[in-house]
């Protein structure tokens, strides 16, 4: 079942390059030949309906799950080198970390993974904790935040290191409409005044369509679409989009 | 491999343990039954001496370091299965594994971490008993011997933790505590059975039992060796045996479970 193929050069303009990807959970497909490309620099979001592979495919890009076949590349670097990994910074749907660790401590540790000079640390977790917003809450364990403040935390968490691709796995899951506001705006600043390319996977299509610049819809680990969001058709929404693209799949 | 990194993760392993509250409640614990070993040893000591029986003043250390070896072994297999574990169930497993490191720095740093934890709370547990020692009865009743028995005491706590984490990779923390006390104690036997004969006399009248021992005498590491080793030390002997070949059959069989345990992990899906 291991048949990955090794050695095929990907272009290192694509952020993100997958050809083929295929990957069973025993005899469940969870990927079955996925082709993507995401360019550097943009807002891309991953949209499916439940089951549709969605984070599946972000955890291969990781290494956190195997793929069986196929090729994975980040910035024309194979994921099998461990070395990709240090570009790419990953927050999951619940991000957890130790509770009793405060904010501060927290992404000091980050930094360490990283291979951050210890000499560097304090400056730079005050410079990303402004980034996100948390500088004031420093001291604070994480015990004592929101779900908001946690994610911030996680953000944070991601923009240690010199990591140029952000994966987002349901980054709006279980936030309120004010905290939805604040981290999509927090996104966009990402994108346009840090350079990152952020790679969302997402259900809330609204919200999605607002922020982002190209898009790719998967269901049964195949991707039935990809395009960008300024292709959409005059008074078409990602929503219709998606539901005739979804439907027409049944 | 960076050394930095390395040293994060082992830090880390250390603080996550000192923050969380297992920690405090082992310690307290460890600390009420040093007090309660002492009390116990002196009424044991009062009643035999009472009776003529032996002379048992003069084991005071021995008794306590046997009790707090057992009870250091119980912690070794708690902070075994839970090194990793921990991790595993609350995700933070996937969080850490998405950075830039290899699987098995991660499983080193967490294993060695563990080590120090519980090898922290022998020292502690020395420390305190010789305190207690000479405040109730004016003696000095630990010697330099049982400094000399902290390697061998440091190789055991190594081994249980490593065999202890890597039960706990497929089963959950019950079973996984139950069945490294029951492999450790297995061990123990088997190494206590065996350690003195020779190879061609431990394979003869094979059956279950013999086989089951075989495979924890010569493939897994001797902690009831090492163990022993420890408590000769402390009795002011010097036990015989093959000191380098011990020595040597503990490294290989500590890196193979090691080796079997990075494997696990590296091919878990998080």
């Amino acid at each position: 079942m291991n048949e990955v193929a090794q050695g095929v050069a990907m272009d290192p303009e694509y952020a993100i390059e997958a050809r083929g990807v295929n990957k069973f959970y025993g005899v469940t497909q969870a990927l079955a030949g996925l082709d993507l490309r995401v360019k550097g620099n943009t807002i891309f979001t991953l949209l499916g309906p439940n089951g549709a592979g969605k984070t599946t495919f972000l955890k291969t890009i990781l290494g956190l799950v195997k793929l069986q076949k196929g090729e994975i590349s980040i910035f024309g670097k194979s994921t099998h080198e461990i070395e990709s990994r240090g570009q790419v910074g990953y927050l999951p749907e619940r991000f957890y970390f130790y509770p009793y660790y405060t904010v501060r401590d927290s992404v000091a540790f980050f930094m360490a993974l990283n291979g951050v000079s210890k000499k560097d640390h304090a400056e730079r977790v005050d410079q990303t904790l402004q980034i996100v917003g948390m500088q004031e809450l420093a001291k604070r364990r994480l015990s004592t935040l929101s779900k908001g403040q946690l994610q911030r935390v996680g953000v944070a968490s991601l923009l240690v290191g010199e990591k140029k691709l952000l994966l987002l796995d349901e980054p709006f899951s279980g936030l309120d409409p004010l905290g939805i506001k604040d981290f999509k705006d927090l996104i966009i600043k990402l994108k346009t005044t840090e350079g990152k390319t952020i790679f969302i996977n997402s259900h809330i299509l609204s919200e999605m369509e607002r922020i982002a610049d190209d898009f790719a819809i998967i269901d049964k680990g195949r991707c039935l679409a990809q395009n960008s969001i300024k292709s959409l058709l005059p008074g078409e929404t990602l929503e219709d989009f998606f539901t005739s693209i979804i439907r027409g799949n049944k | 491999m960076q050394t930095s990194v390395l040293f994060a993760l082992y830090i880390n392993t250390i603080q996550k343990e000192i923050r969380s509250k297992t920690l405090i409640f082992v310690l307290m614990i460890n600390l009420g039954l040093i007090f309660v070993v002492n009390s116990g040893i002196d009424l044991i000591i009062k009643s035999v001496e009472s009776q003529n029986m032996i002379n048992l003043h003069g084991q005071k250390a021995s008794i306590f370091y046997f009790l707090i070896s057992i009870w250091c072994t119980f912690l070794s297999i708690i902070f075994g299965i839970d090194c990793i574990k921990s991790d595993l169930e609350s995700g933070v497993a996937s969080v850490i594994m998405a950075q830039p490191l290899r699987r098995w720095w991660y499983v080193l740093m967490r294993i060695l971490g563990a080590t120090t934890i519980v090898f922290g709370h022998y020292l502690l547990s020395l420390f305190v008993a010789w305190i207690i020692f000479y405040i109730s009865d004016g003696t000095n009743q630990l010697n330099m011997q049982i400094f000399g028995a902290l390697f061998a005491t440091l190789l055991v706590n190594l081994a249980v933790i490593t065999l202890s984490a890597l039960i706990a990779m497929s089963l959950n923390k019950m079973v996984a505590f139950i069945l490294s006390l029951i492999v450790c104690s297995i061990v123990g036997i088997a190494n206590q059975a065996m350690g003195t004969e020779d190879f061609l006399y431990n394979i003869q009248h094979i059956g279950l039992a013999k086989i089951l021992g075989l495979v924890a005498h010569y493939l897994l590491p001797r902690i009831g060796i090492w163990s022993s080793f420890a408590g000769s030390l402390i009795n002011g002997k010097m036990p015989a045996m093959n000191y380098g070949l011990e020595l040597l059959h503990y490294g290989l069989t500590l890196a193979a479970l090691f080796w079997l345990l990075s494997f696990i992990f590296s091919r878990r899906e998080l």
